[in-house]
């Protein structure tokens, strides 16, 4: 099922593959402590969320919230092709971060500095 | 209907009276809020009935403005300066222009991908292919973005140089800019002060004018890519490889797929991030184009210059030919240009940074609630300009080097990005047709073939 499927289907879960659990990140999520100088320089309507957060909650989708990112992607496996370019290109960028280093040092010795 | 015109059913503009509920009951946090208030005036503008497009295009710009404008930064504008000024009208003004239809190809799928998934790059890497990749990633991304950012720090020396203000005050002065921006909280104020600021890289365009460039031969030089230039090839690859890393670097993917997801963008907001996107792509190539005439007096008049980064240099060479206006407006777009990359690209990092552990990574949170994410943009960005301030430091090196290094780091990160976007568990339908994915396959096949080229003529030279 498609992402804007769910999304139309009624919100349940968020869009992407099966899920695993993470452990919970190191903020204090769960929590509300809005500082009030916020409301002053957000878009309008920022200050009625806090006495409504049903409505916040509507505004966002299912898996945009916090709580809702705790949950991971799986794992894709890697195709034996995908792999070996993956592979290709690290050695290349390897190679070619050497000959940086090559041009850096002659740039430098022929300059003087 | 344009997809600017889209009204949605649910689009109420009054809030209906629910009935009070705690956020905790509710499991929202602070960041969730604040992302919910975005959405609910981005609600508000498609019911309006008068300038909808308009206002949506306000509330909704913001990521591909700010990356595009933030990759304008103080070694790509030397760069297409370097380029005006030692080959003048011809072969290489297309050369400066055209990487910005390249990168608009890529930041297309990152703005997309951060719309529909709702999670950064970084995170999408290390969750779809594990640690291993995910470690290798953020180790181009940690390299490529600390010597970028001490590239913006040369640049906004050699901008407030021309001011006679000292490297260190200028320095320090841009950090405390930086830590006032990330002071504000909320993404949404961040975002717009970023904007503001980017808005001085137009200064570029006056000082283009200002060098009265002859329009015909700038028309005549975008079409038919002539004069070519004469030089040794590696001079020339060189060039050519540096304004593309000036134009497609890798931190433009981490920054604006984060940004998208920070600022709460959704599935139906992506036909306005094209938008958002193509308007900081063409205000972007504009202003590059802008640096590189405003140099070509010193071609016309056959001045060899040569960049010392001390103390405006390039600004103060130009003096005499687009005078003490266009100067001043090009050491300002060069202090500008550095400072906002030195801010979307330290942002960059701790997002990536906040991603890969997961830890809090919005500028939604406050500085107290947050802190190993600001520690982390704000200590990349502090030794960055440390950096710049040991004396006899290889400036020099250093942007020679940035620009190239981004060029040849880009491929593989354009692969993690081919294969994140074409993943239809995690993309659904807004996977990349046929025509998306062979425009980002001919950008990372040009990107090896100019990165083989100079390997070539590095070892033959």
């Amino acid at each position: 099922m498609t992402p804007k499927e769910k999304h139309e289907e009624g919100k349940k879960v968020g869009p992407g593959p099966e899920r695993v659990e993470a452990p919970a990140p190191s903020l204090g999520r769960g929590t509300l402590q809005r500082a009030p100088t916020h409301v002053g320089t957000a878009p309008p309507g920022a200050g009625d969320l806090d006495r409504q957060p049903e409505l916040a909650a509507e505004l966002l989708e299912p898996d945009q919230t916090v709580a809702a990112k705790r949950a991971r992607f799986g794992r894709k496996p890697l195709s034996r092709w995908e792999r070996g370019l993956l592979w290709a290109l690290r050695i290349y960028v390897v190679a070619m971060q050497i000959i940086v280093v090559i041009t850096v040092i002659r740039a430098l010795h022929g300059t003087g500095k | 209907m344009t997809p600017l015109d889209e009204n949605p059913a649910d689009a109420d503009i009054d809030l209906p009276p629910l009935p009070s509920a705690s956020p905790e009951a509710s499991g929202l946090t602070h960041e969730d809020l604040d992302r919910a208030a975005d959405r609910l005036a981005i609600r508000r503008a498609r019911a309006a009935r008068r300038l909808r497009p308009l206002w949506l295009l306000w509330l909704l710009v913001g990521p591909g403005v700010l990356v595009f404008l933030g990759e304008n930064d103080a070694p790509s504008m030397l760069s297409y300066a370097t380029t005006g000024a030692r080959y003048g009208l011809g072969f290489f003004l297309p050369v400066v222009a055209l990487p910005f239809a390249m990168a608009f190809v890529i930041q297309e799928i990152a703005m997309r991908l951060g719309a529909v998934t709702h999670r950064g790059h970084a995170e999408l890497i290390f969750d779809r292919f594990g640690t291993f990749w995910g470690g290798f990633a953020m180790a181009d991304l940690v390299l490529g973005n600390f010597l970028t950012l001490a590239t913006e720090f040369v640049g906004i020396r050699a901008g407030a140089g021309y001011f006679g203000i000292r490297p260190g005050v200028a320095v320090g002065c841009a950090l405390a800019i930086l830590f006032a921006v990330m002071l504000t909280g909320r993404y949404w104020t961040w975002e717009r002060l970023a904007l503001g600021l980017a808005a001085f890289n137009l200064l570029f365009i006056p000082a283009a004018l200002l060098a009265h460039p002859p329009w015909h031969e700038v028309g005549h030089a975008l079409l038919t890519w002539t004069p070519l230039p004469h030089g040794r090839p590696l001079d020339l690859i060189v060039l050519i490889v540096s304004d593309l890393g000036a134009t497609v670097t890798p931190w433009m993917i981490f920054f604006q797929q984060s940004a998208v997801v920070d600022k709460g963008e959704q599935p139906r907001d992506i036909a306005v991030g094209r938008v958002d996107t193509m308007l900081g792509m063409v205000l972007a190539a504009v202003c590059g184009l802008g640096a590189a005439l405003a140099a070509t007096p010193l071609f016309v008049h056959g001045l060899r210059y040569s960049a010392a980064f001390e103390n405006g240099d390039f600004a103060q060479a130009l003096r005499p030919w687009i005078g003490n206006l266009g100067a001043t407006l090009f050491a300002l777009g060069l202090l500008e240009a550095g400072l906002l990359a030195a801010i979307t690209i330290s942002t960059s990092s701790a997002y990536a940074f906040g991603e890969a552990l997961q830890v809090g990574h919005s500028l939604n949170w406050p500085l107290r609630k947050a802190w190993p994410f600001y520690l982390v943009l704000l200590g990349s960005a502090g030794l960055a300009g440390g950096l710049v301030l040991i004396p006899r430091m290889p400036l020099v090196a250093i942007v020679l080097i940035v620009n190239v290094l981004a060029a040849l780091e880009m491929p593989p990160a354009l692969i993690f990005l081919l294969l994140l976007v074409n993943d239809r568990e995690l993309m659904g339908d807004q996977v990349n047709s046929f025509g998306q994915n062979f425009a980002a396959i001919a950008v990372a096949a040009i990107l090896v073939l100019c990165g083989l080229a100079f390997a070539v003529a590095t070892l033959a030279s």
